[in-house]
């Protein structure tokens, strides 16, 4: 246990199966991907899409709309950071924030809720940045570029980008977990050929992730950042269940 | 379903309400009555100090004890399984002001454990009169600051960086029920005895669970219990806190180097809890706001934030304290289960690593994991080199954009008002120093690192 742990994923046949892959030189993305859907079990992909990770899309829109009305300065001042950091760095670190309190509050917390919390923080940072440097984007620049969503009536774009980094990382996670026994064999001799396991499997979720299409929900999405925070989890839950289960759906049959 | 556990004493559950939810509790804590199942000993601290604690002091070492045992109580699952529900009510004397700081109380525990914490207060109704204290207690005490003593490395370097700058401090150590590591230090404060004798107090506190009382209420077997153990710091930092406010002094120092305060996940594997984020910023300042709230000026500080475990030996160890000296200090979280430290762990890892970038002689360790790691494989041990070179390879690798998009936790940092650039730059330099010795020293490791 220590100062820092890690744990295998279950010993099921399933699991076992994702594993086998390991086992090859240069495992195809997709099929790995591909094994793992198959291994998830019912539970587990229930929270995927569980209460937990509700309050990171509800941060995400909420942030875009506050900054649309309001611009930047507003939102971070509490936090001091525009003085001292880069403004993308300061607008993700206050819209996490805003998404940990809503998970503390509500006794949120679960593993895929941590894993959505970082999807959100890149979402954020993605958007601000709009390909630029994160380090190097003026806060009117960010502002704009994050506000936009809002004031463009795309807050199902945003939020399909959330869904695009929360694969990403739920992926990686499930394979961090195991590629670790096979580090310094033929398949993986080095960190860095499991790095860029981990990489293509992400890429792979993030862009196959694309054709899930939240655009049925902008109005939704919209009535749901206009309700008081308690109610919002009820609005955002079944849109957030529609990604997942579409995107799982999407990444099964992948190869 | 939630854990539900319960502080006992204080006469707090003697109406019916609370009977019933005496009953439905999954462990009742105590550490005050004969049927005490933790032994929470404060007297060498109150006989050291020139005042007696205030009721509200003995409130901040009474929840922080009861969290820290909740924490122990309640075994954690695999997996998606990792993080609980705990309800813990507690008994306090002072009310009103827990219950107006029960969210950031809640916020940090949350911070330190990834837990779905509840907690909640009940008023004490047997408040015993102050205890009386000894003419001398107190007498000639001149610190000037508090410092946490693990009988860790870093701690260590804390503790020689203040006392070679002239301070006075105050010792705080939390005895460690394994035995290696309370001789680790025992031996640690020997050592600062003896190399500065007469500048400084030291005062181990014993607060744990113990049901060797043939009266004690069921606390889980040493088998049954939480190995993690996330929410310790909040008791150390209590600890000296109290110290703090009742000798009026404002600084305590938690001395960590910048490696293990980050804490960001090693991979994704290790994300949230599964990494300790015990000095974490936003902790610490959430504590210090306690500490405000409570009226005390005192405030938490972590001297090395931006500081590696290597810089730390090489800077402010090595020019005061010999090798053999240094390597008293422990930093394995398996000692005790063996008779040196296990080479395996992450904080073994780090230590090793460290004292070689530093020009320290190695050391014997259980297992040899970065001479031959490939003989490990399979092994909790390899994995942890292999995480641990994972991560150096990314921040060799990366630029400072890609690591703050690898590692979104650094935003929670920048929260608490670490400078992010600076935390890059101090994992740039630890990546480096990890390089450099594995180049050096271990080429089998090195060629996992694909840098040979």
């Amino acid at each position: 246990m220590g100062t820092s742990a890690s744990q295998r994923s279950p010993a099921t046949p399933e699991w076992e199966q994702v594993r086998e892959l390991y086992k090859q030189p240069n495992p195809q993305p997709g099929e790995v991907v591909g094994r793992i859907v198959a291994a998830l079990s019912p539970e587990t992909r229930q929270e995927m899409h569980g209460p937990s990770v509700v309050p990171s899309l509800n941060a995400l829109l909420w942030g875009s709309c506050h900054v649309a009305k309001h611009g930047l300065p507003p939102l971070v001042e509490d936090i001091s950071l525009l003085t001292t950091g880069p403004p993308v760095i300061a607008l993700a670190a206050t819209v996490r924030n805003y998404a940990q309190e809503h998970i503390t509050d509500g006794r949120l917390s679960s593993r895929f809720g941590e894993l959505a919390l970082d999807a959100l923080s890149n979402t954020v940072m993605d958007a601000a940045a709009a390909g630029r440097g994160l380090l190097s984007v003026t806060a009117a620049e960010a502002a704009a570029n994050f506000g936009s969503y809002a004031a463009q009536q795309n807050l199902a774009g945003l939020s399909e980008n959330f869904l695009g980094h929360d694969f990403d990382h739920l992926f990686r996670y499930f394979v961090a977990r195991d590629i670790g026994d096979f580090i310094g064999t033929e398949a993986f001799p080095t960190v860095s050929h499991g790095s860029r396991l981990l990489d293509d499997v992400a890429h792979y979720c993030r862009e196959s992730t694309t054709q899930v299409s939240l655009a049925a929900f902008e109005d939704q999405l919209h009535e749901a950042v206009a309700l008081p925070l308690h109610e919002r989890i009820a609005k955002l839950e079944p849109v957030i269940a529609y990604g997942i289960v579409t995107g799982l759906g999407v990444l099964a049959g992948g190869h | 379903m939630a854990a539900r556990l319960i502080q006992t004493g204080g006469g707090a559950h003697a109406d019916l309400a609370g009977a019933n939810a005496l009953a439905q509790a999954d462990w009742l804590l105590d550490w005050e009555s004969a049927q005490r199942n933790a032994v929470l000993t404060l007297d060498h601290l109150e006989r050291s100090l020139p005042a007696a604690l205030s009721p509200l002091a003995r409130d901040f070492v009474d929840v922080a004890t009861g969290i820290f045992l909740a924490d122990i109580a309640v075994p954690r699952g695999r997996n998606e399984q990792w993080v609980r529900d705990i309800e813990l009510r507690l008994v306090v004397r002072e009310l009103d002001f827990w219950q107006s700081v029960s969210r950031p109380l809640t916020r940090l525990v949350h911070l330190l454990t990834a837990d779905n914490f509840t907690i909640t207060f009940c008023p004490r109704r047997d408040e015993q009169p102050p205890r009386l204290r000894d003419a001398d207690a107190g007498a000639g005490y001149d610190a000037d600051c508090v410092a946490l003593l693990s009988g860790g490395v870093d701690s260590l370097a804390g503790a020689v960086l203040l006392l070679q700058t002239g301070r006075r401090s105050h010792f705080i150590m939390h005895y460690s029920g394994n035995p290696t590591v309370r001789m680790a230090q025992d031996n640690v404060a020997a050592l600062l005895a003896e190399s500065w004798p007469d500048t400084h107090l030291t005062s181990a506190l014993h607060i744990a669970p113990d049901t060797s009382s043939p009266a004690a209420l069921p606390f889980p077997p040493p088998d049954n219990r939480e190995e993690s153990r996330r929410a310790r710091s909040l008791l150390f930092m209590t600890l000296g806190a109290v110290t703090a406010a009742t000798a009026g002094l404002e600084e305590v120092y938690i001395p960590e180097n910048g490696v293990l305060t980050a804490a960001l996940p090693l991979t994704r594997a290790r994300v949230g809890s599964l990494s300790t984020r015990s000095t974490d910023p936003g902790v610490i300042k959430l504590f210090n706001s306690l500490c405000e709230q409570a009226g005390w000026s005192c405030r938490v500080q972590n001297p090395f934030l931006y500081q590696t475990k290597a810089e730390l030996i090489r800077d402010v160890l090595r020019p005061a304290l010999s090798p053999l000296d240094i390597q008293k200090a422990v930093s394995c979280w398996m000692t005790g289960r063996h008779n040196r430290q296990c080479g395996g762990c992450i904080p073994c890892l780090l230590r090793r690593l460290a004292m070689l970038a530093a020009g320290l002689p190695d050391e014997a360790y259980m297992t040899d994991i970065l001479g031959d790691p490939l003989s490990h494989s399979g092994t909790d041990a390899f994995t942890n080199l292999v995480d641990l070179l994972t991560q150096v390879s990314t921040v060799l690798g990366k630029s400072d954009d890609e690591l703050v998009m690898e590692y979104p936790r650094v935003l929670d940092l920048a929260t608490a008002g670490a400078d992010v650039e600076q935390i890059l730059g101090m994992l740039r330099r630890f990546a480096g120093e990890v390089k450099e010795v594995l180049t050096t020293r271990f080429r089998a490791s090195a060629a996992l690192l694909d840098v040979v």
